[in-house]
């Protein structure tokens, strides 16, 4: 049987992207988690079309945190 | 993950409800279904893609006829009948049930109607049950995975280089990716680069200088070359991948060619041989009708000629033949329309022309009058020639003989082509030409893909230059100083995505080898291993001389296994790292270790086949130990390789798939010392059909 000391051996080291998103500022942050997520809930198979609107949303989402931040 | 229940009503050959039972027996972790040809044993393995995704695997024949034909001629009339699958399976600590159905009715006016059909599912967690969707499915087992954990090992068959096999091969490449989750990050960083491209720009009606455009027209190069280095970086190992598997076949073509090279010498030969008798012939034909032609008058009488020499004399004096008129001339008049003089004709005198040039015709008449006339003499008192007529006899002996050499090289050619049909459509020469070419592209693309990876980072340097430069002459811009703040979020967003896109391929890669070959060491009987190249793609080194080596196809088909397992071993962590790492919570990631011990399940279908008796053997005895559960469907004359496993007592369950009919056959099954029938014979006259038994165990 597969034994703990084989688990060992297959270590899948996170911390270095743990580091990157760590290293994110705040509104990189809430773009890149909102991003990943409606792409996963799009499926891999994304058109150009859906490509282009979420693009456009980005774009705006993204104006809208550096006016946000402006204003602060 | 574990499979408990496998629950089957009226699917395919199975008529009524069978329920197959997985072992969960930690020592005892095999189950064992056994069936002969034409019982079932595919449509079992496609019973759990159904139930899961509602699809068949690729090649399973009529995926479209799922309900029991035997269940639904049983149907009354205005009735309905359902088909059913459901699965039980435990993960997690949750437990899940998926249904899939399909109901039939038949109309009052006997026709059976098939319903759309429905999935329902649930998971129980600690007492309590929740519905849920296809899409949770999905996130469980992702359906781009389904063909290596529900695996049809028949399909890779006696050949490795057959069509099946590249297929499995080039789709291990993209589970990868699946596994990895990497489509999502490439995806993302398309939409940003979309974003930054096209909608966060200066507004066209803003008045510019040239140091803007000039930064404009320089980021959109610098961002294009990186676009189309990572795309090349995609695309360049899938070409290299159908690359290789081409050569594989050329490879085949030209042992092949090589095997039959004795016969296409003794073939090409004969061809030869024709060729020169046919030359033969036609040289002694030409001779002999040249010898007649001289001689003709020996062959046919003086008489004739001297009839036709006096007849042609009175045709003469009495100015029957026309005279001669040149040809050449006229054709030059009438075609250029002038005199010889340069004088333009009139239509009259062109018609006069043409109707003298009209008598040619007869001028030939005359010139071959003429010519018969210089001749017919020398005919009629030529002298018979005793040495030229045997020169005419040896000309037709020659093509008697050479009319029966090529009678019997003909027929040698058609028997040799009987035998070896091969060698009429395979010419080494070409196959060869065709293998230096497809290595010549392999070479330029590897090239090439070194290239881009060389290059890869100072491209991305460059853009990421130009960016912050655009970013600084557009902040100069009052009405553009929010755009260029917007820029700078997403260039961070897109940033931090090719990082983790890299890290994530580059730690994975180490890990899939890794796997691979733990897999692969204790199922091979050399000493080999798989490395497994940046873009993905393994070859098998010999660990002696560290070079790659060509292997048998039970060494590769093992190297598929091999991946198999490795995907079943790193699910259950890359699963974790798909929910913890999108997130993009601050310290939620932690440290990830692949888990064997908990692997996937994994359904094989006829897993023997691809081997010869010994790997056959070798594969049954160390499948207990790679995986934690592993379910084998073989058929009755595999079952000897399964001898190991009952010997130490490694199977947990297992049945027997027997066909109802109402032809007789007797065939049978011995199972741990007793025999079991493989047909059972049904009184009615109805269509056959399969049911499940229980076998003991141990």
């Amino acid at each position: 049987m597969p034994t703990e000391d084989n688990q060992k051996k297959l270590t899948f080291n996170a911390e270095e992207i743990r580091e990157l998103i760590a290293e994110m500022q705040q509104d990189s942050l809430t773009i890149f988690a909102s991003i990943i997520s409606e792409v996963k809930d799009h499926g891999n198979a994304l058109t150009d079309v859906v490509i282009n609107e979420l693009a456009r949303k980005y774009a705006d989402k993204a104006r809208m945190l550096a006016k946000a931040g402006e204003e602060e | 993950m574990r499979l408990n229940r496998l629950t089957l009503t009226n699917w395919r050959s199975f008529k009524g409800t069978n329920t197959i039972e997985f072992t969960k027996d930690k020592q005892k972790n095999v189950t064992v279904i056994v069936g002969q040809n034409g019982t079932g044993k595919t449509a079992l393995l496609n019973a759990l893609t159904w139930v899961l995704y509602g699809d068949t695997t690729a090649g399973f024949r009529r995926p479209n006829d799922l309900f029991n034909h035997a269940a639904l001629k049983e149907i009354p009339k205005g009735k309905y009948e359902h088909m059913k699958i459901i699965l039980e399976l435990e993960h997690e600590g949750g437990d899940y049930e998926l249904i899939r159905k399909q109901e039939a009715i038949l109309s009052n006016e006997g026709n059976i109607i098939l319903s759309s059909p429905t999935f329902n599912a649930t998971l129980t967690r600690n007492g309590l049950t929740k519905h849920i969707e296809q899409d949770d499915i999905n996130g469980l087992l992702p359906p781009g995975l389904h063909p290596f954990f529900f695996f049809p090992a028949e399909n890779i068959g006696k050949d490795i280089d057959q069509n099946d096999a590249a297929a499995i091969r080039a789709s291990m490449s993209r589970a990868i990716d699946v596994l990895l989750g990497i489509e999502r990050y490439s995806n993302s960083l398309k939409i940003i680069s979309v974003a930054l491209s096209d909608y966060l720009r200066l507004p066209s009606n803003t008045p510019r200088d040239s140091s803007l455009d000039d930064a404009e027209n320089d980021l959109n190069i610098k961002r294009q070359k990186w676009e189309q280095a990572i795309e090349l970086k995609t695309k360049l190992p899938k070409e290299i991948k159908k690359l290789e598997a081409l050569i594989e076949d050329l490879n085949g073509e030209i042992e092949r060619a090589a095997q039959y090279q004795e016969a296409l010498n003794s073939l090409n030969n004969i061809k030869s041989d024709i060729k020169e008798t046919e030359i033969s012939t036609s040289n002694a034909r030409e001779r002999q009708i040249e010898l007649i032609n001289a001689n003709c008058a020996l062959l046919f009488g003086r008489e004739l000629f001297s009839k036709a020499s006096k007849i042609l004399d009175k045709a003469h004096r009495d100015n029957l033949i026309p005279p001669r008129v040149s040809t050449g001339l006229l054709e030059d008049i009438i075609e250029n329309n002038k005199c010889i003089c340069g004088r333009e004709l009139g239509h009259n005198e062109l018609l006069q022309i043409e109707a003298v040039r009209s008598k040619t015709v007869e001028d030939q008449i005359a010139e071959s009058a003429n010519s018969l006339r210089g001749r017919l003499p020398r005919l009629v008192d030529g002298e018979l020639d005793k040495i030229c007529a045997q020169e005419i006899l040896k000309y037709s002996i020659k093509i008697c003989e050479n009319g029966r050499k090529l009678a019997k090289l003909r027929a040698s050619q058609r028997e040799l082509l009987n035998e070896q049909p091969e060698i009429s459509y395979n010419d080494p020469n070409k196959t060869l030409e065709a293998w230096k070419e497809q290595n010549r592209r392999l070479q330029k693309y590897e090239t090439d893909l070194s290239e881009i990876d060389g290059k890869i980072d100072k491209f991305e340097n460059d853009k990421k230059a130009s960016e912050r430069k655009y970013q600084q002459i557009l902040s100069k811009y009052s009405s553009a100083k929010l755009v260029s703040r917007a820029r700078n979020i997403l260039s961070e967003v897109e940033d931090a995505l090719t990082k983790i896109q890299n890290a994530i391929r580059s730690s994975a890669r180490q890990d899939v080898e890794r796997a691979m070959n733990e897999f692969y060491g204790p199922l091979l009987l050399k000493d080999y291993y798989i490395n497994l190249t940046e873009e993905f793609r393994h070859e098998i080194v010999d660990k002696q001389t560290n070079s790659v080596v060509g292997v048998s196809s039970s060494e590769i088909a093992l190297a598929t296994f091999a991946f198999v397992g490795s995907l079943a071993g790193l699910m259950p962590v890359y699963s974790n790292l798909e929910r913890l790492i999108p997130t993009g919570e601050k310290g939620s990631v932690g440290e990830l270790h692949a888990d064997r011990y908990n692997a996937y399940p994994v359904v094989l279908d006829a897993p023997h086949s691809p081997f010869g008796p010994k790997y056959a053997l070798e594969f049954s005895k160390a499948l207990p130990d790679l995986l934690p559960q592993s379910i084998v469907i073989v058929r009755e004359d595999q079952l000897k390789y399964l001898d190991i496993l009952i010997e130490r007592n490694r199977i947990g369950s297992a049945y027997l798939l027997q066909l109802n009919t109402s032809q007789t056959n007797t065939s049978t099954i011995n199972w741990m010392g007793k025999q079991y029938a493989l047909v059972v014979k049904q009184d009615s006259e109805g269509p056959s059909f399969t049911n499940i038994s229980q076998l003991p165990i141990g």
